[in-house]
């Protein structure tokens, strides 16, 4: 599909759809960013780096060990690093390869759907949506545990989304339409949280907390449905390559290469909604991964989704990883929330990125 | 991408118009233009009389307009001059510098989601004003200037960043989203590291509020929208031609880098006036370039855009005096819900024959 990469987007003049699709400010002329040989081989890096991070994961917190402890904590029970190893930083560590790739990847694929370098899974009322869920549950219901929150949050993020989807114009959705809706279901959703904030001190004190994303609650998250459910997400995202690769030429192209948009656009929203949506109600709203990951991706697999998918998962994850390492390490004793590292970090990072290389469009 | 990035094109055909000659200038006006602008303004008056005479007490029409020609009680002049009227005026002058920002940053961009909101201006703002309200627990008045100083500081970084290089608006977005999402970062570990009544006072501040605003804020948001008027009036022209591509721009005379330049630094100092007297209120300056665009049939409508933002922040202002439950709302919850409904309506209500989409 690399060939994706140099075509011109373009709608044939007798375009049906009277998308504004057909301007372009300055003509598409993306290099070939990479042989498939090279790409493969910063696939597999990439993945190295992961599992280097997952090790570093573990074995770094407030109290550090070497890889001899870590084996013993992992393999021997009655290691006197086991409890820690098992109960606090394993399933920490898989949480933020869970989470950050299903971010890294719903970005991608959000950006793809929308052709909107500005989108990101929250646009889709995901992040509005759960805190909006949490927000209620915790003022009417007062507290409650963290599964709850997690289930909560899961159908508030669901709600918000499929509403977008309604608004949107369902079947009749466009990338604008469905861009402009996300941002009016957001801004209403905001407001209602802050009005609630507002009446309800307790309510604000807890979602302070949570607005900023950490992985501070692994432990005592469900694991295996979260996992799970992140999982066959994925695999479903992935096999949006070929399709997205389709609809970057245009909705009217994509139809006749055989993509039906609307069903793409369904399927597609349905997999960012479970993947963001699980991400977010385990995690809270982590935004930075969703919207640069997949930017910082392009600047190296240029827009081919075969590539930009897989990249954007890997990189989520290894970034997230990161980036708790890192929150564990400079916060010590305690930790600063693995969102609010994201951002700090990263963003100079990216904008480094962005003022030396040239962009890559999507 | 290009779906979204290029949202502003007038449906088929440009709509009928007339054309005002005056000596060597003459000016084109759509029909649907003008009775857009016309009906927007017509509404705005009639919003802004009625949250004069209402609220806590109720006054009517005719002793408001007593108080205002002096020949009321004191009670009701007080009322009018000291309560009210400034607060309308900060109201009209701050929705109508966040549409203006909002629609040269649409236009910027060439992106439908292209507001202050996103590129980090917003964020920057609340930056400053967080470190005024948690690091010194300082006045309003503090508070109001550092929110200038980091919504300024935020466009100087952006600008910098952009100066040469890639003209196009896509590397704008691409540092805008960057340093909104570093400024949030910062804002989150701020309301993080503070007390609960602090954190208290830092959400109230960024939900954004109209109560108390008197007459020394109004006239300054209003200074900040006279020049950033003028500014757009004279760029006008080179924005419309930059609508239709570098090339074209190029091609019909427009300097396109110092246009882009004053447009970002205007459509900054526009954002910065607003959110440091009001607060970062919700989606005014998203939502009122898309209504505009929708109510005028056309894209080209900064004045539109000034008046449905000035309409929406007034709007919302009366509702949240009006209050839920006796109890008045900050300003900033009733924009986003005001805005984003209006706007989930009119997307529902233009589905077969939207303008933009």
């Amino acid at each position: 599909m690399s060939t994706v990469q140099r075509a011109p987007r373009r709608d044939t003049p007798d375009a049906p759809d009277p998308e504004p699709d057909s301007e372009e400010d300055s003509p598409a002329r993306p290099r070939r960013r990479g042989s498939a040989a090279r790409l493969s081989a910063g696939l597999l890096v990439l993945g190295l780096l992961v599992a280097a991070l997952a090790i570093l994961s573990v074995a770094v917190g407030s109290r550090a060990m070497d890889l001899g402890e870590v084996w013993a904590g992992l393999s021997d029970a009655n290691s006197s690093a086991y409890p820690v190893v098992t109960e606090l930083r394993l399933p920490r560590t898989v949480l933020g390869l869970a989470a950050g790739a299903a971010l890294g990847l719903a970005g991608a694929l959000m950006q793809a759907m929308t052709r909107n370098p500005l989108a990101d899974p929250g646009l889709l009322g995901v992040n509005t949506g759960a805190a909006a869920a949490v927000v209620t549950a915790s003022f009417f219901l007062g507290s409650f545990g963290f599964t709850q929150t997690i289930a909560f949050a899961f159908f508030g993020a669901a709600v918000a989304s499929v509403a977008v989807y309604l608004i949107a114009g369902a079947a009749t959705a466009t990338p604008a339409r469905l861009a402009l809706a996300g941002a009016a279901v957001t801004a209403a959703g905001f407001a209602y949280v802050s009005a609630i904030q507002l009446m309800d001190a307790a309510t604000l004190d807890q979602m302070r907390f949570w607005s900023v994303g950490s992985l501070v609650n692994a432990h005592v998250a469900p694991m295996l449905p979260v996992v799970l459910l992140i999982g066959v997400a994925a695999l479903a995202g992935f096999s949006l390559a070929r399709p997205l690769n389709a609809l970057a030429l245009g909705d009217a192209t994509a139809t006749g290469l055989g993509v039906d948009p609307r069903v793409l656009r369904v399927a597609g929203i349905a997999t960012i909604t479970v993947l963001a949506g699980t991400a977010t109600a385990v995690c809270g709203p982590i935004v930075f991964v969703g919207l640069v990951v997949p930017h910082v991706v392009r600047f190296f697999t240029g827009p081919d989704q075969n590539w930009v998918l897989p990249y954007s998962a890997l990189t989520g994850a290894a970034f997230l990883l990161a980036a708790d390492v890192l929150g564990r390490v400079v916060g010590r004793p305690g930790e600063i929330q693995v969102g609010i590292v994201c951002a700090v970090a990263g963003g100079p990072f990216f904008l480094y990125l962005v003022s030396r290389r040239k962009v890559a469009r999507l | 991408m290009s779906a979204v990035t290029t949202p502003f094109r007038a449906p088929g055909g440009a709509g009928r118009a007339a054309v005002l000659r005056l000596g060597s200038i003459s000016i084109r006006v759509r029909y649907r233009t003008a009775l857009a602008v016309l009906g927007a303004f017509a509404v705005l008056v009639a919003v802004a009389l009625w949250s004069a005479a209402t609220g806590s007490t109720a006054l009517g029409i005719e002793r408001v307009w007593a108080a205002v020609t002096g020949t009321g009680t004191k009670g009701d002049e007080f009322i009018v001059w000291t309560l009210r009227l400034p607060r309308i005026a900060t109201g009209l002058a701050v929705g109508a510098c966040m549409g203006l920002a909002g629609a040269l940053f649409q236009n910027l961009t060439r992106n439908a989601l292209g507001s202050p909101d996103i590129l980090g201006l917003t964020q920057g703002a609340t930056s400053g004003a967080l470190v005024a309200i948690v690091l010194t627990s300082s006045s309003l008045q503090v508070t109001t200037v550092f929110a200038a100083i980091g919504a300024l500081a935020t466009g100087l970084f952006i600008w910098a960043l952009t100066r040469g290089g890639d003209p196009s608006g896509y590397r704008l977005v691409l540092v805008g989203i960057g340093t909104a999402a570093i400024l949030a970062g910062i804002n989150g570990y701020l309301l993080t590291r503070t007390t609960i009544i602090d954190a208290f006072r830092a959400v109230y501040w960024l939900t954004g509020d109209l109560s108390g605003r008197d007459w020394s804020q109004a006239a300054s948001v209003a200074i900040v929208l006279g020049v950033g008027s003028v500014v757009v009036i004279v760029l006008s022209r080179s924005m419309d031609a930059l609508r239709l591509g570098e090339a074209t721009a190029t091609g019909l005379g427009v300097r396109i880098g110092s246009t882009r330049v004053i447009a970002l630094v205007t459509a900054s100092v526009l954002t910065a006036g607003a959110v440091a007297v009001a607060g970062p209120l919700a989606f005014v300056a998203l939502a009122a370039p898309h209504i505009a665009a929708r109510l005028t049939g056309s894209a080209r409508s900064f004045l539109c855009s000034a008046l449905v933002g000035a309409l929406i922040v007034t709007a919302a202002d009366m509702i949240a005096v009006a209050g839920v439950g006796g109890r008045q709302l900050p300003t900033g919850v009733v924009t986003g819900v005001v805005g984003g409904a209006y706007l989930v309506w009119l997307l529902i209500a233009h589905r077969k024959k939207g303008v933009m989409s």
